[in-house]
């Protein structure tokens, strides 16, 4: 039986073993908290006049219809204030996708549930309360009745139920974000949905208060797209080549992929609506369905427009330094630090640091399969990893790169985490060229060519090859160069735009790239364990691990395999040891004893292997919001796993008066 | 005449048909392709991309067919007038150039007219008044123009207007223009915008024709039939622009063909840096992000472009000029 506490909060910090229920209540507090509202009696929200115009003309029903019976309290910290309506924000964006500043077609209302920033704790949001059983086998959420899409139609469980079944599990449709372990949702009321997965994932119920809990446009409307989807009409074949369509998956698709969006009908839960969109613009009208309030019982968002103008990346900044735009994070450099800051009086902005859970910036990970045998013997020895950390000097990258603003560490675990250990992110971290050079001749690679660069056994200069897909890395990727020819390793910078594919395939030489979406406090920890996991820094070994645990469950036969065989290539011992404690690290309850010991034994070992390399990390966003908007991100929620994250409290933005 | 086009034209379909299959090689020629793109920007978006959503995705673009199955299904559209589909932009490729065609023409057309309104006069009046202080204005003129780089001419340019005028920079409209329909107000706000695309993309233009005019008139103005006509006591006027004018624009003719795949395709890099919205940037962002079919139609259109442009210069040459013209006939 699950245990069902109302008002129970809980608070991960203190290591409470089960995350079991998140209820209403916490949210209540929130509103009871406040400064009184102006006019609460009798559950009369407040709207903004331009929807109380509409109202009053009969284009709308009243604000209390439109909103649940119990809408959701924003969180409001305690700087925030308590808005006005009206107005329009202006943003630039980079491309036509939607991951841009208060894009996401737009997506910025919250997910699911939420991780309180003040306590840590899960409590609901979209949802009015959820539970998972006792087994990890299964989570339950109560949804809040009268919720309703931005055509007034309810959300219900139908919605979520479709999400899975016809969108997430159909071969023909993309999407992005499910949770893998769900293998049953089972609608339970209109109000009550259920996802049950096949074995204990302790991490559930947490993995909701993130984009799979309804970020990344991952609800959508059944009632709207249901024509167009083969299993709720038999037509839709018929229907799509009416509409031009060759099959209904493309008619599917057209209607209801959002990256970007084409169909501009279809209905939205966020807080605003994607009402016009160009190649070259966009803009977004207030949800007057929106299903939450300020503390005060005022209808979110504040502001009744955004327009986005779609600019060349390069002319973001000169818009944003010309106090163009209102609200900029995700597009700006940090190497535009100073720019920014020259014009910030003059472009009536203020330039906002926010730090961010960046493990580390140009993370290295050498090769563990590399085609040549010298570079792969090379690559797995673990004095030669040491040598390459041992070789950077981190606070000259933090220096010259970061403003002096980011922490030199290596690839670990950010120290907001509470099982963080310190020499985690000293290991092997400090600046000593000359350990690294006696590493490398106690690897034999004591010959030197004529410019002074140690040689292979073919007599040229072992060559590192640092790769990358992304310009920004350049920067620090050129300082490593200069910090590994000191040692006498000759160092060049490719650049390759298949660069995923490469490591993936086990074909790159050093793989170079920003490890940024470890949390800061560890919420999804089972979902980011990957990162630690040898299937993302050594594939192969991956592949044999993971196909010998499915031969030792049962779950698959040799003959599952291509040629009979076991895939990728057997690891060493550590590795083993390493990959056994990333599983039961996903696989306890947060902050059980076995949770911590497994957590810790993780990052022991990498300490000392240094499978990935790492330089400098927590080095800060940037956001930068024009002096006349109000209730403005400054910090990473509990569950944030990337920037984007920062626009998910948008909906409360406001344009003070003058 | 009439056979000499349409054999023109036949060659014109051999080497368009040669021409798809080198761009196409071209375009997939850097390694990767636009879902290693695709998947990078959901990397840094922190999304979690699996291999096999990787192969779902190959499939719906058509990634996985081999290569000359791909160039055909390509190229075969492209005879039935279908450009494909962009990958990023999730539309028709003829969508796509369609809504920017209009703005870049204006762009291209408005530049060219004061290229020559500026360039021609100057041109004649520096080869008719050589060495004097305003040839040499003109000259000193023209190398500025040709040796500054229209990029850095653009940023300068920018930085001064938004410095000193305060006016919007980039783009053609102000974001709060962008979508309201065309009334006074967003006219004035598009001409704010227009003067520094003109005089960037404008400049180099100006500046070069205003050599090939004063040096090809010049040449003429040298010749017997000039000295000639004034010994007969040919007014200067009518001797200049009846005779040697005529022969001397002959360069300039010849190359106006040649602006078609430009007055198209705007000046890319300038277009750039200035975020006009027009179809050089566009291409630009095709070949970086390898959104195959958007850039091969695009370089297939403008390729098109280019060979009609030459054909019609070609034609233009022989209405304007006689010796041409009479030569010809003479062959025939």
């Amino acid at each position: 039986m699950p245990k069902t506490f109302s008002l129970l909060c809980v608070c991960v910090l203190l290591s409470v073993p089960a995350l079991t229920v998140v209820a209403a209540g916490a949210a209540d507090e929130d509103a009871s908290a406040a400064e009184p509202a102006a006019d609460m009696s009798m559950g009369a929200y407040n709207e903004a006049p331009m929807l109380a115009a509409m109202v009053a003309d009969g284009e709308l029903p009243p604000v209390d219809e439109r909103m649940p019976l119990e809408p959701a309290v924003a969180y409001f910290a305690a700087d925030d204030e308590i808005g006005t309506y009206g107005g329009t924000l202006t943003v630039f964006h980079t491309s036509i996708n939607p991951w841009a500043d208060l894009g996401y077609e737009t997506e910025i209302g919250g997910y699911v549930i939420r991780a309180n920033p003040d306590t840590n704790a899960l409590e609901p949001l979209l949802a009015r309360a959820a539970e998972m059983s006792d087994d990890a086998m299964s989570v339950t959420f109560y949804l809040r009745e009268g919720t309703k899409w931005s055509d007034g139609h309810p959300m219900t469980a139908d919605d979520y139920v479709f999400m899975y079944e016809d969108a997430h599990w159909n071969d023909k449709v993309t999407t992005w974000n499910w949770i893998p372990q769900i293998k049953r949702a089972i609608k339970v009321d209109d109000y009550t949905v259920r996802f049950e997965t096949d074995e204990p994932y302790h991490a559930l119920l947490a993995k909701h208060a993130s984009p799979p809990g309804g970020g990344w446009q991952v609800f959508h409307p059944f009632h709207y797209l249901k024509k167009w989807h083969i299993s709720h009409n038999p037509d839709a074949d018929a229907l799509a080549k009416e509409e031009g369509f060759d099959t209904w998956d493309e008619a599917f698709n057209h209607h209801f992929f959002w990256a970007p969006q084409q169909d501009l009908e279809q209905p939205t839960h966020h807080p605003w609506i994607l009402t016009e969109r160009t190649n070259t613009g966009k803009r977004f009208e207030r949800n007057p369905y929106y299903w939450k309030v300020d503390p005060a019982g005022n209808q979110l968002p504040y502001v009744d427009h955004i327009q986005a103008q779609i600019v060349d990346s390069e002319t973001y900044h000169l818009k944003i330094i010309a106090g163009e735009s209102d609200f900029a994070v995700l597009g700006t450099r940090f190497d535009n630090f100073t720019l920014y800051k020259e014009n910030e009086a003059a472009g009536d902005y203020r330039v906002v640091q926010i730090p961010a859970p960046v493990v580390g910036a140009s993370v290295l990970i050498p090769n563990q399969f590399h085609e040549d045998p010298f570079t792969r013997e090379m690559y797995r020895d673990v004095r030669f990893r040491r040598a390459l950390s041992l070789a950077m000097n981190r606070d000259e990258i933090n220096e010259l790169v970061f403003f002096g603003v980011g922490v030199p560490r290596s690839a670990t675990i950010v120290s907001t985490n509470p099982y963080f250990k310190q020499e985690w992110e000293q290991a092997w971290a400090q600046h000593d060229p000359d350990a690294a050079s006696a590493l490398l001749d106690e690897l034999g690679l004591t010959a030197r060519d004529e410019d002074g660069f140690r040689t292979g056994p073919d007599g040229e200069a072992f060559l590192q090859i640092l790769e990358h897909s992304n310009e920004a890395d350049v920067p620090v990727l050129e300082l490593y160069k200069e910090h590994f020819e000191a040692v006498g390793l000759k160092t060049e910078i490719r650049l390759r735009g298949d660069l995923w594919q490469r490591h993936n395939a086990g074909t790159d030489n050093i793989y170079t790239g920003t490890i940024s979406s470890a949390e800061f406090r560890e919420y999804t920890d089972a979902a980011k364990a990957t990162e630690y996991d040898s299937g993302f820094y050594a594939v192969n070994w991956g592949l044999w691990i993971r196909a010998t645990r499915d031969l030792e469950s049962g779950a698959k036969t040799l003959d599952d395999f291509a040629d009979g065989k076991i895939p990728g290539e057997e690891p060493p011992d550590i590795v083993k040891e390493l990959d056994d404690a990333v599983l039961a690290w996903g696989s306890s309850a947060y902050g059980s004893p076995e949770y911590i010991e497994a957590f810790q034994k993780v990052f022991d070992i990498h300490a000392e292997q240094l499978f990935l390399i790492g330089s400098v990390g927590v080095t800060p966003n940037l956001g930068v919001f024009k002096n006349r908007v109000a209730n403005y991100p400054t910090f990473y929620k509990p569950e944030a796993t990337w920037p984007g994250d920062l626009l998910t409290s948008a909906d409360k933005l406001f344009i003070k008066q003058p | 005449m009439l056979s000499y086009i349409v054999q023109r034209i036949l060659y014109m379909m051999v080497l368009l048909v040669l021409l798809s299959f080198v761009s196409f090689v071209l375009i997939e020629l850097p390694p990767g392709d636009f879902l290693d793109n695709l998947i990078q920007q959901l990397r840094n978006a922190g999304v979690q991309v699996d291999v096999e959503q990787i192969r779902d995705l190959e499939e719906r673009y058509g990634l996985n067919l081999p290569f000359m199955q791909r160039y055909l299904k390509w190229f075969g559209n492209l005879l039935r007038g279908d450009m494909g589909e962009s990958f990023a932009y999730n539309q028709p490729v003829t969508e796509l150039i369609g809504q920017r065609l209009l703005l870049t023409v204006t762009i291209s057309l408005l530049t060219l007219v004061l290229t020559y309104a500026i360039a021609i006069p100057i041109g004649i009046y520096s080869a008719t008044h050589q060495y004097s202080f305003t040839d040499y204005a003109a000259t000193a003129f023209g190398f500025i123009g040709l040796a500054t780089p229209n990029f850095l001419l653009a940023l300068i340019l920018m930085y001064i207007v938004f410095k000193y005028f305060g006016w919007s920079v980039g783009g053609l409209f102000s974001p709060e223009f962008e979508f309201s329909p065309w009334n006074l107000a967003k006219l004035v706000d598009l001409l704010k915008h227009l003067p520094i695309p003109l005089i960037v993309v404008g400049t180099a233009g100006t500046a070069g024709l205003i050599r090939v005019m004063r040096a090809a008139l010049l040449d003429e103005l040298r010749k017997q039939y000039v000295l000639t006509g004034r010994a007969k006591g040919l007014e200067e006027g009518r001797l200049l622009f009846k005779y040697p004018l005529r022969i001397a624009i002959n360069p300039i003719v010849s190359s106006v063909g040649w602006l078609l795949p430009a007055i198209i395709s705007g000046e890319t890099l300038t277009a750039l840096v200035l975020g006009l919205p027009t179809v050089g940037p566009l291409l630009l962002q095709a070949q970086q992000g390898q959104d195959m079919y958007l850039a091969g139609s695009l370089v297939m259109l403008l390729s098109a472009l280019a060979m009609m442009g030459m054909l019609i210069s070609d034609l233009m040459l022989v209405l304007v000029d006689p010796r041409i013209r009479f030569a010809r006939e003479a062959t025939a």
